[in-house]
């Protein structure tokens, strides 16, 4: 076995960094908003 | 995160709501994808899952990476603001995890990565949705690890110290004196950076952490043991 192998493994990841990071603008942007 | 999952082999989706820059992650790792999906939606979890099993054929590792944020005084903070943070941070993971579940157990076994924050154990006075979203799935992951250890599944957290992203250079630009007073109390002498979480993702992905359940990680720099 090899410990760190994740050969044939299937992933999901939500929420790319880049993705929160747009979350984050447009909510800031939005008028009234105090993100 | 993912592009460690990926080098160490794992086929990787990419699941958030802006499609560009899930493509451009997506493409960016070696037979990665992207799914463009809201989370704030309750339905949208259970049916990304269900997607991803039936393209698939399996779903080994969820990782809870998904997070926003919305700043303000608990009381000038607008209850839409609270609920969109509620259910963005803490909701999804759960609804995601809860719909994870049968086939993760159907198969043998699965790891669940719950990113939180050091945010769960430090107060702030401007991002107190954010905070209470991050203690919730650091329980969260607690209370799934010991329901959820009998089917192998083990579930872990990872708590990001201060990192160097868009976000936070967005609420550095609102308060200068951040940049100097992080880098003064972080034994490493730096903001974190997306890839340093490579490594641990990886570890709570793989056999690696097989008897490893229910924890959180933090990964700060030693911001948390400078007390």
């Amino acid at each position: 076995m090899k410990l760190f192998d994740l050969t044939g493994k299937v992933a999901l990841v939500t929420g790319a960094m880049a993705a929160s990071a747009w979350a984050w603008r447009a909510g800031w942007r939005r008028p009234g908003r105090r993100w | 995160m993912a592009r460690g999952l990926a080098q160490a082999g794992a086929q990787v989706v990419i699941a958030g709501r802006n499609p560009a820059k899930n493509a451009a992650a997506a493409a960016s790792l070696p037979g990665g994808r992207s799914l463009v999906v809201d989370l704030a939606g309750r339905r949208a979890c259970a049916l990304l899952v269900e997607r991803v099993v039936k393209e698939h054929g399996r779903l080994d590792i969820l990782v809870n990476n998904a997070g926003i944020n919305a700043r303000g005084l608990p009381q000038d903070i607008a209850e839409e603001d609270w609920d969109a943070v509620i259910e963005t941070n803490l909701a999804a993971p759960f609804f995601l995890a809860r719909a994870a579940h049968a086939p993760m157990k159907a198969q043998g076994g699965g790891k669940i990565v719950n990113v939180s924050s050091i945010s769960a154990v430090f107060g702030s006075p401007v991002v107190a949705p954010y905070v209470a979203s991050k203690a919730g799935v650091l329980q969260l992951t607690r209370s799934l690890a010991t329901a959820w250890a009998a089917d192998n599944i083990r579930v872990n957290a990872i708590l990001p110290g201060w990192v160097d992203t868009d976000m936070t250079r967005a609420a550095r630009d609102r308060a200068p004196q951040m940049e100097d007073r992080v880098l003064a109390r972080t034994p490493a002498g730096r903001w974190g950076r997306p890839e340093d979480f490579a490594g641990v993702a990886v570890f709570l992905a793989s056999a690696a952490s097989d008897f490893v359940t229910g924890t959180g990680i933090t990964v700060d720099g030693g911001y948390c043991a400078d007390g």
